[in-house]
């Protein structure tokens, strides 16, 4: 009676581990399995990500190409506009063959009033241009005595007669009437003032000069009583360039 | 016996199933294990499967993306060329129009030097005329008002043949302005300090000249024009503030005496400098 019951039991212990192992193996195959499909999910969303990423820049890229594609033509395909620039140049050769005589090689000042900016040149050729500020035509009157100034910068061909470095200012009397404060005789010191005409001053006769001013937001406008403002670097290179007897030309 | 036989059948019960609990047991284990395989194993066989479906999918999803980023790669080469192409563009329309500018701006200054080189006034003597000059053209005319030329308190001067505009002055001041160096440092008087009146001794608009001639309108009391001593020619209002406003500074004014008679001479060297002149034009 016990044999066969050995054998039984020895059959069932072989089935059973053989039925263990087994599930060790499917379990273990089963945990790789989804590991695996843990990591193949995690890189199929990165390169959908990637590509989601890619189809949006493409996306901007188009739409970019397509702005630009859509400017105006930034050449003019009328080339009138070309023919009016050769039309100009040789207008402006014509002109300099007629001044020729007068300007070739001669160093010059011109002083466009209307643009409010000043050119060196020497023959036909800009050594510097700066913004400047002319006379702003304002007329003041006095009410007191009647006098009346008008504060313009006249138009011709003045000489630069004198020049001078740190020069006093002897205040006019529009300047006090401007003011609204009492006139001191003509010979008293208190007209005297330093640092209104900036560093460097050229005298064209008259009166009227070229000076510095103090605040420099004004070039560029009519802001003078007469005088030709001009700012203090290009100044100091019109001092140092323009001996006495250059020629200015007032124009407008 | 009989009653023996009924006591011993449950005892026979209990003793039979004592003896065949444990295979039974032993059974259901087996049966278990093995119910637990197979579900593990059809489990693995799926999961295997996904993965084998996952992994085409994400060839396919890779290889995709590849082609998207060579795409990328043609079109950032593209907008780069088409931008490059559109900053060229710019910069010569720029260099266009800036030296476009230039040369307009050239052309006015050299336009207005010009004007302002080659008008002068001219005053004829016979007609009492004065007109505005360009290039040898009348460009207007207009009778002078006093002429000839009459001196205030000083000796008639005679007429010079050429003088020039030095200074013009709107109502014009009691004072001329005038700088000079005092100390080392120079001082400038600009024109309206002073109390000398010759404010209305000369009028609104007064030109004067490198000479002692002064052109002026009508003044604005005949008693103080006639005490400030100058010499003048005088113009109407209107012609006064069209001749003040015409003229620069530096304007030539020639005085053409028509009524004396011409000498050879004279008409000869005219007509030679015509000639010279003529000759310079056709070689330029």
């Amino acid at each position: 009676m016990r044999h066969p019951s050995r054998v039984l039991w020895g059959l069932w212990l072989a089935a059973f581990a053989a039925e263990a192992v087994a599930v060790a193996v499917w379990s273990a195959r089963l945990q790789k399995s989804r590991g695996q499909i843990s990591v193949l999910t995690e890189k199929f969303s990165r390169v959908n990500r990637e590509r989601a990423a890619a189809s949006g820049q493409i996306k901007a890229q188009s739409q970019e190409m397509k702005f630009l594609q859509s400017l105006p033509n930034l050449l003019p395909k009328d080339k009138g506009y070309l023919r009016t620039q050769r039309a100009i140049a040789e207008e402006v050769e014509v002109l300099r063959r007629k001044l020729s005589g007068r300007l070739r090689g001669r160093l010059y000042v011109v002083v466009d009033a209307k643009a409010e900016k000043l050119y060196l040149e020497r023959g036909f050729r800009i050594l510097m241009q700066a913004d400047c500020s002319v006379g702003r035509g304002e007329l003041l009157i006095d009410r007191k005595t009647g006098r009346r100034w008008r504060f313009t910068t006249p138009l011709g061909e003045f000489h630069v007669l004198a020049k001078a470095a740190d020069p006093l200012w002897r205040k006019p009397d529009w300047a006090y009437v401007e003011e609204g404060k009492p006139i001191p005789p003509p010979d008293s010191p208190k007209r005297l003032v330093s640092g209104e005409l900036g560093a460097y001053l050229l005298s064209l006769g008259d009166g009227y000069l070229i000076h510095g001013v103090k605040d420099e937001k004004t070039l560029g406008r009519p802001a003078s009583h007469g005088c030709v403002h001009l700012g203090a670097a290009p100044l100091k290179q019109l001092y140092e360039t323009a001996p006495v007897g250059t020629p200015v030309f007032i124009i407008e | 016996m009989s009653m023996d036989k009924n006591r011993d059948k449950p005892e026979l019960a209990a003793g039979r199933l004592r003896r065949f609990a444990p295979a039974a047991a032993a059974l259901v284990l087996l049966a278990a294990i093995n119910a637990l395989r197979v579900r593990l194993k059809s489990s693995a066989l799926a999961n295997r499967r996904q993965v084998q479906a996952l992994s085409q999918n994400l060839d396919d999803a890779q290889d995709a993306l590849a082609d998207e980023q060579s795409l990328l790669d043609l079109k950032k080469d593209e907008l780069s060329h088409a931008k490059s192409a559109v900053l060229n563009l710019t910069r010569s329309r720029q260099a266009l129009y800036e030296s476009g500018f230039e040369l307009q701006e050239q052309e006015r200054i050299l336009q207005k030097q010009w004007e302002m080189l080659s008008t002068y006034l001219q005053i004829d003597t016979a007609s009492g005329k004065i007109s505005v000059m360009r290039s040898g053209q009348a460009l207007e005319t207009y009778p002078i008002h006093d002429f000839p030329p009459r001196a205030f308190g000083r000796e008639a001067a005679p007429l010079p043949r050429i003088v020039r505009i030095v200074s013009k002055e709107r109502y014009a001041a009691p004072e001329r302005g005038k700088s000079e160096e005092v100390n080392g440092h120079l001082e400038w008087q600009p024109p309206q300090v002073g109390t000398s009146a010759r404010a209305n001794a000369l009028g609104e608009f007064v030109m004067f000249t490198n000479s002692a001639l002064i052109l002026h309108g009508p003044p604005k009391s005949a008693k103080d024009h006639a005490a400030y001593p100058h010499y003048c020619l005088g113009l109407s209002w209107p012609v006064a503030r069209r001749i003040y406003k015409e003229s620069f500074i530096g304007e030539k004014i020639w005085i053409a005496d028509r009524s004396a008679p011409k000498t050879p001479a004279k008409a000869k060297k005219r007509r030679a400098t015509a000639r010279v002149r003529r000759r310079l034009r056709r070689r330029r």
